[in-house]
């Protein structure tokens, strides 16, 4: 499953070998409410022509939340996809669940990551509720946990597999809002471009500020991820400096294909609808090989060095991580 | 407007636990959370003693609510919650396993802060599954918060003074901050009562790490706002415990609301921030222009 943060993504994507792509309307009713990006309702008209013609599937997030009592623009987004014939809707607000769970009862229905059901038990009530058919899983679970929700639980279950990674567990993370004021959850984007600021140093490197807030400095031959407050460097209370919540590093789990399948997941998920088309084609394209491989090899499954230097290429600089998937 | 006590939600030792809650019975407050939102593997404060306290808070005439953890994501964790869910008491359930599970046992229970309750129809949602009250997210502000009460028939409540709690990890910080994993656990973030403080490396901000959460490092008070806090037609305002000064907090506030003169320097709180409330960054005022042309 490949992200697209516009048509010419989408296209990369299927072109790639995804299954399915997901996007979001532009505006706030999704997570990557980013300048410049998303689908407009005729760009939607156009990807799920394209996707439907080449036999993949359309998945739409509508998966902010309505702060207050205006809620019609979650319910338009929502009507208006189901119009246009998307192959599922990604929600996690429940006022929107149960909208459109009631007003749409054959429509499918994704949780999002953002309604940060973590247990069969939680993803069970999700299908109680509003008769949701998947949860896209937080990144908070050892494969072993995995295994356990899916045994518990006849809900398909979406994995992360490549890309950003959140360490503080999706939907109930306040670090970006605290300091911004402006919230993740509401507005639809984690570390807004409008609070964050690059400013040289005289050593060549780069302080990175998010509304004010030093969060690393970075000397001349350093990069760093999208700057986030959970990837930030700070000090100690004894002076050292250091990433104290996460290493500037990116989710690769592409090694643990096998187990993610036999732990009984569905759907393989890249994250990066703000990324770039060349990224959503390699990432998509990596995934499709390795997927592929597993299926044919089976046991005998192992990543080929082409794949991680590509995955690592596109990585916006620092390393990569198992995540929770490799352990507490 | 009734006060209430949140969870405690540091790592501490059961003698501070204990003198903790001696001293809560004194407190102003109507309603006393006691549980574990932050991390199970906790070893001073498991079910046992959590309904010894509760005992007595409720024999001090005190509403007693017990509050589950934020984050849950495998079965010994959903064993703690069970455990919970078996007191004798109230729930607030701190995400979607623990309301599930406290609806299906006919048990009382509360939306916590941490199950996203963001508007009116969430709230409804919650009301119709027959929650008797809810925490809204601390990231709420005033205008928010009010017509979520407007429309509702139970308690609704909201953060109004403590280092918030902003974020839960499957990561434990504490032990990172060790180079440790959470099979190295052995309680060492009861050696931070207070949490961890990391800060920028110029001062211009930092957080508080606890065990698997993360805390704001700024005091959240909404205690110079008695007179909007009067106004509101929410129920409760909560105040998250500390180790030192909670008594005097709770009292500041109670007076506030009934309208007496305080001397903040006293309380000796330094600077503290109200973004949320004030639909605001916590910490330096931003152009409020920014905000609304990236909404528009």
């Amino acid at each position: 499953m490949a992200p697209a943060g516009n048509l010419s993504s989408l296209k990369a994507a299927a072109e790639a070998g995804a299954d399915s792509v997901y996007m979001g309307f532009s505006g706030i009713t999704n997570a990557r409410n980013f300048e410049g990006l998303n689908f407009t309702v005729e760009d939607l008209k156009d990807g799920i022509e394209y996707l439907h013609k080449a036999e993949k599937k359309l998945y739409l997030a509508i998966n902010t939340f309505a702060e207050g009592d205006n809620l019609s623009p979650w319910f338009e987004a929502v009507d208006k996809a189901v119009e246009l014939g998307v192959d599922a809707l990604i929600l996690s607000d429940l006022a929107v669940l149960r909208y459109a769970s009631t007003k749409y009862p054959e429509a499918e229905l994704h949780l999002s990551v953002q309604a940060s059901a973590t247990t069969h038990e939680a993803i069970n009530f999700f299908k109680e509720q509003f008769n949701i058919k998947r949860a896209v899983l937080p990144r908070v679970h050892t494969i072993s946990e995995i295994r356990d929700i899916h045994e518990k639980t006849d809900v398909e279950l979406e994995a992360f597999l490549l890309g950003g990674l959140c360490i503080n567990v999706e939907g109930r993370c306040f670090l970006s809002s605290f300091v911004t004021g402006a919230s993740t959850n509401i507005e639809g984007a984690c570390s807004p471009s409008r609070f964050v600021r690059f400013e040289g140093t005289d050593n060549g490197g780069l302080d990175i500020r998010l509304n004010g807030t030093l969060l690393n400095s970075l000397g001349a031959d350093e990069s760093s991820p999208y700057p986030t407050c959970c990837k930030g460097r700070y000090h100690r209370p004894d002076g050292s400096r250091t990433y104290a919540m996460e290493e500037p590093e990116s989710l690769n789990a592409v090694g643990m294909i096998p187990e993610l399948i036999e732990a009984g997941i569905t759907a393989l998920k890249i994250e990066g609808r703000q990324r770039t088309k060349s990224y959503v084609r390699e990432m998509t394209g990596v995934t499709r090989e390795a997927v592929d491989e597993y299926y044919k090899n089976g046991d005998n499954f192992s990543i080929k060095p082409e794949w991680s230097e590509k995955i690592l290429r596109t990585f916006e600089g620092g390393g990569q991580t198992f995540g929770a998937y490799g352990g507490k | 407007m009734k006060l209430s006590l949140g969870p405690v939600l540091y790592n501490w030792d059961k003698d501070t636990v204990s003198s903790f809650y001696e001293e809560a019975i004194e407190m102003p407050v109507a309603r006393v959370y006691i549980g574990q939102a932050i991390c199970t593997q906790r070893k001073s404060f498991k079910a046992k003693e959590i309904e010894e306290i509760a005992h007595t808070l409720q024999e001090a005439g005190k509403e007693v609510i017990i509050s589950t953890p934020a984050l849950v994501s495998n079965e010994a964790e959903l064993s703690f919650i069970k455990e919970l869910l078996r007191l004798p008491f109230a729930i607030e359930a701190n995400e979607m396993s623990a309301l599930s599970l406290a609806l299906k046992a006919k048990k009382e229970v509360y939306a916590g802060p941490h199950i996203e309750c963001y508007n009116t129809e969430d709230a409804a949602f919650l009301e119709g599954l027959g929650v008797k009250g809810i925490t809204v997210p601390m990231e709420l502000n005033k205008e928010s918060i009010e017509k979520i009460a407007a429309v509702s028939n139970i308690d609704i409540e909201f953060a109004a003074h403590g280092h918030l709690p902003l974020a839960f990890s499957w990561r434990c910080y504490t032990l990172r901050d060790q180079g440790l994993g959470k099979a190295d656990c052995a309680n060492q973030c009861g050696a931070h009562p207070e949490g961890l403080t990391i800060k920028a490396s110029d001062n211009s901000g930092g957080f508080r790490i606890n065990g698997t959460s993360v805390l704001s490092m700024e005091i959240y008070s909404l205690i110079e706002k008695a007179e909007e806090l009067k106004q509101s037609k929410s129920s409760h305002i909560r105040i998250y415990p500390e180790l030192k000064g909670t008594k005097d907090i709770a009292d500041a506030f109670s007076d506030a609301l009934k309208g007496k003169e305080l001397d903040l320097t006293a309380l000796g709180l330094g600077d503290t921030v109200s973004g949320y409330f004030d639909n605001e960054a916590n910490k330096i005022k931003i152009d409020p222009t920014i905000k609304q042309r990236a909404l528009a």
